[in-house]
């Protein structure tokens, strides 16, 4: 009897072992680079030199929301490059984590369209501190056969539309969601609540909102499967969620508000003291090449930093995809994201419509 | 009289005991269906049959490595938290001890806390004392969940045995330690691989404390959580989900016919 | 090199030195060996779990001033806590929203219980390995495929819409605290069938059926005798369900729509995107506070109940 326990007991032992075996794997991945960004950019696709140099790809870790991303960053996490958006480099920045960019080690520099380098925070203490990689928009997207009535009055009012109370969902978001209720409440600046005259008007329209909406979420996954399932009318998304739900072949449509959409730029910056340099700049010449620009707009269907990628894609194909060759068309075009002035009382406040205040 | 009460109690419980069963085995057999439906959208009605996202679930590289890190951080867990529940309980129920009972009172705290406030416990201390956040402060947190687990389990088992034959094997000249090994272990066993059994499933599926204390290698419910963001990758993540609970089914039933035929 | 020296000449000491006292003393003094064998568990929790509370609550003492700790001790976030609607609003929400889940888990699982302890003759095992095989899949996979049942086009609505039972799809089973609570109900339910069945297993059945030899109704039999006999697993139960469900954060996210966060979320949101930290804190340690203080109630409750039953 006791031989047979000890042979389980051997077995459990050999199980053991070869559990801990496994952890050779992990350890050849700590040669890589830790790129630590917005969720769906661990796409191989997006890095094909990178793979081919390499022969594999590097660590990725999403973060819930960027602003929980800066805090984690702030607290010690140790990532190697990361992802921030042009209204938030500045935050980024002042954690005191970013480490300028070199940029005669970017290939690809001079084929980034100028007007994207320049952008309010990209420059810190005359030094670049981000490399400009795509750009896109948050709107509306709605189902065309069940609100049909908005095809020719595209608006965010369908946010707030009684008739399709319940039917809606947004963005769990200051800067892609709350603002907007600043936008239709008419505050004289809606980046900016400062002035807390400004943060009471949006509440009250922040909390028809909450009345509104089905739930609130960052996942592309929970709005695009609420539209898809027509559990809801319209929500807020990115174009990348409009591109699959059109290759799913839903009838949806992209609104273009006539309050405007919101446009935003998103882009690489380098952390202080990364052990993994070269292979860093590796990852950011794998993502400014061509093949991966091009691969982006037909899969994301987002706009791209550099200009060789928007010539080398079909026209007709950036029209359906509502995206202009010239950036400055649709970044003027829109209302361009900012630097939120008065974040925390607006979090504040979004937080206490959630809990029905 | 009393027997036809009985039957007719039988009858009603016996259905509810059936709907029961319904109530929880249903969300968990929608997993399987949805894995081979052909479409990215997980909703009604079904498109129809497809094996790709099975395909793409072996083929998915960081899924299979979190699968293998919550495997390491499970084996890991279980083997110390049953070490650990092993001798407390030993110490328990063979000797009488001053300040037994707070001491088990302390001892169960972990299963009562809410996860969330030991996470950002940890998270803070591990932080302050400069310790990066890796598989290993997952172990960690998951050990103390599971180490109340394994010392009940342990203490219910050995609760039953003689005492004697431990002081019948130390009169025939045995040392503690192979009195340990010769005598307690083998008739702690079933207890012991009941408590790891447990403390792997235990680990195996937490989230809420992971999630504080995870640095870039990612156990399996962290990867979920984080998979559930990228509409693509959801049906090969329920495909995932069935591969384990048709394994588990398996082992477990395997595992039953190994038992019973030994019983007989 | 020198080390190993000296560990020689203490190993080589002779009879009568240290060890050989430190022996002695282990064979003489029961509760030495006892506290031996439990001081890495107890070294494990004072090190990894009331350590890190203890730095909790002096955390919470502290302030934040933008990125960085204000470290002067202050109560300030405390006030704040009681200062601001939303804070004793959501904690209270969320001790509702839990007590009414452990109620419901509880409930529901108790028949089940009694149906494998006293009706299943010769296959328990299998039965409470049915109970637990579900919840091998993931948790998030289970709530997420709660989605799906109760969603707008979910499997209930489309059963109700095919019986013609109703026109339009209910909205109001998804995202809302009933989501939360039945979701939180199934996921808990093996940790409340468990111990309700341990305690219903030990039970006495000659005391059974001495209360049937004396004449007692099958109903009465239940409560005089079955109930208060099982009411440790049931007390088991209600706090092995109530207190972890508190602090969940994930269910009211998925299910819970926009009236359905709980505590947990800002104590999450504190620690993430709120980048408040002393805040966060002080939320979770009044939060744990209040939680002992509900259990506190409840046991007094049973308390006085059995009191007044006997």
């Amino acid at each position: 009897m006791l031989s047979n326990y000890l042979k389980s007991g051997a077995r459990v032992a050999a199980a053991c072992a070869m559990a801990l075996g496994l952890s050779t794997a992990a350890v050849q991945a700590q040669d890589h680079p830790l790129f630590f960004g917005w969720p769906g950019y661990e796409a191989p696709e997006l890095y094909p030199d990178y793979v081919k140099k390499h022969g594999g790809m590097f660590r990725f870790t999403a973060w819930g929301d960027e602003e929980e991303g800066v805090t984690k960053l702030q607290s010690g996490f140790n990532a190697d490059f990361l992802f921030p958006c042009n209204y938030k480099i500045k935050k980024w920045y002042a954690t005191g984590r970013l480490a300028p960019i070199d940029t005669s080690r970017i290939k690809n520099w001079d084929k980034i369209m100028p007007s994207l380098k320049k952008i309010d925070g990209a420059v810190q203490d005359g030094k670049p501190v981000w490399v400009p990689i795509d750009w896109g928009q948050t709107s509306v997207v709605y189902r065309t056969d069940l609100a049909p009535e908005y095809q020719n009055k595209e608006s965010w009012e369908i946010l707030w539309d009684r008739k399709y109370k319940g039917r809606v969902a947004a963005f769990d978001s200051l800067v892609d969601a709350v603002v907007v209720a600043g936008l239709m409440a008419g505050i004289p600046d809606m980046w900016d609540y400062t002035n807390p005259a400004d943060v009471a008007k949006t509440k009250d329209k922040m909390r028809e909102l909450v009345g509104q909406v089905r739930f609130f979420s960052n996942d592309p996954t929970t709005l695009e499967q609420a539209i898809a399932s027509g559990e809801v009318v319209a929500a807020t998304v990115w174009n990348e969620s409009v591109t699959r739900l059109k290759k799913q072949g839903l009838p949806v449509k992209y609104m273009n508000p006539k309050e405007g959409a919101m446009t935003w730029v998103c882009g690489l910056s380098i952390v202080k003291g990364s052990k993994h340099l070269d292979k860093v700049y590796d990852a950011i010449n794998a993502m400014l090449a061509k093949e991966s620009r091009i691969w982006e707009i037909n899969e994301f269907g987002y706009g791209v930093s550099t200009q060789e990628a928007f010539d080398a894609v079909d026209s007709d194909l950036l029209s359906e995809l509502g995206l202009s060759k010239n950036p400055d068309d649709i970044l003027n075009a829109g209302i361009f994201q900012s630097e939120i002035q008065g974040e925390g009382a607006l979090q504040e406040m979004f937080d206490e419509v959630k809990a029905g205040l | 009289m009393n027997v036809r009460v009985s039957r007719a109690k039988m009858g009603w419980l016996g259905l509810y005991a059936a709907t029961y069963l319904t109530f929880i085995y249903l969300p968990v057999l929608l997993l399987p269906v949805f894995s081979f439906n052909d479409a990215i959208y997980v909703a009604f009605p079904i498109k129809g049959f497809t094996l790709k996202w099975w395909e793409e679930m072996v083929a998915h590289e960081g899924m299979l490595q979190s699968l293998r890190n919550s495997l390491k951080v499970g084996v890991a867990v279980s083997i110390i938290s049953t070490v650990f529940g092993v001798l407390a309980a030993k110490a328990f129920t063979r000797y009488r001890m001053p300040g037994s009972r707070a001491l088990t009172g302390f001892f169960s705290i972990p299963l009562v806390i809410p996860l969330i406030i030991l996470g950002i416990a940890l998270l803070t201390v591990l932080t302050t004392v400069g310790v990066s956040l890796s598989l290993y402060t997952i172990m960690l947190g998951h050990v103390v969940i599971c180490v109340p687990f394994a010392m009940f389990i342990m203490i219910s088992r050995l609760e039953g045995f003689d005492q004697s034959v431990e002081e019948a094997a130390q009169d025939l000249g045995e040392t503690p330690w192979m009195t340990f090994w010769r005598v307690t272990f083998p008739l702690a066993l079933p207890g012991i691989m009941a408590s790891m059994l447990l403390t792997f499933t235990i680990s195996f599926d937490e989230f809420l404390l992971a999630f504080f204390l995870a640095g870039d290698q990612l156990t399996l419910p962290i990867y979920i959580w984080g998979q559930l963001r990228f509409p693509k990758k959801l049906p090969s993540v329920l495909a995932l989900g069935s591969a384990i609970l048709l394994a588990t089914t398996i082992l477990v039933t395997v595992a039953m016919m190994f038992v019973r035929r030994k019983g007989d | 090199m020198k080390e190993q020296t000296l560990h020689a000449a203490e190993a080589g000491s002779p009879p009568g030195g240290l060890r050989e006292g430190v022996r002695r003393a282990f064979l003489r003094h029961e509760w030495l060996r006892a506290y031996t064998l439990v001081s890495p568990t107890l070294i494990l929790l004072i090190v990894a779990m009331a350590a890190p509370i203890g730095v909790l609550v002096g955390l919470s003492l502290w302030t934040q001033s933008g990125m960085e700790f204000d470290r002067t001790l202050t109560l300030a976030n405390y006030e704040t806590f009681f200062g601001k609607k939303i804070y004793p609003l959501v904690l209270w929400r969320s001790i509702q929203i839990s007590a009414l889940v452990a109620f419901a888990t509880v409930l529901l699982a108790y028949p089940l219980a009694y149906f494998i302890a006293f009706h299943v003759q010769r296959h328990k095992m299998v039965w409470l390995i049915l109970i637990t095989l579900p919840f091998w899949t993931s948790y998030l996979l289970r709530v997420f495929a709660w989605k799906l049942i109760l969603g707008y086009n979910g499997v209930v609505n489309s059963g109700l819409t095919t019986l013609g039972l109703i026109e339009q799809p209910l909205e109001f089973i998804l995202y809302n605290v009933t989501a939360v609570v039945i979701t939180l109900a199934h996921a808990w339910a093996a940790f409340a069938i468990l111990p309700i069945y341990v305690s219903l297993e030990k039970i006495d059945r000659s005391l059974i059926d001495a209360a049937h030899d004396l004449g007692e109704g099958p109903v009465m039999t239940f409560l005089r005798v079955t109930l208060p006999l099982s009411m440790p697993g049931v007390i088991a139960a209600t706090l092995l369900v109530f207190i972890p469900t508190v602090g969940d954060y994930v269910t009211p996210k998925l299910v819970g729509g926009t009236t359905g966060i709980m505590i947990g979320n800002l104590i999450q949101s504190a620690f993430g995107r709120g980048a408040n930290w002393p805040m966060g804190a002080a939320i979770a340690v009044i939060s744990m506070l209040m939680v002992t203080l509900a259990v506190c109630v409840f046991l007094g409750g049973v308390k006085g109940l059995k009191k007044l039953l006997a």
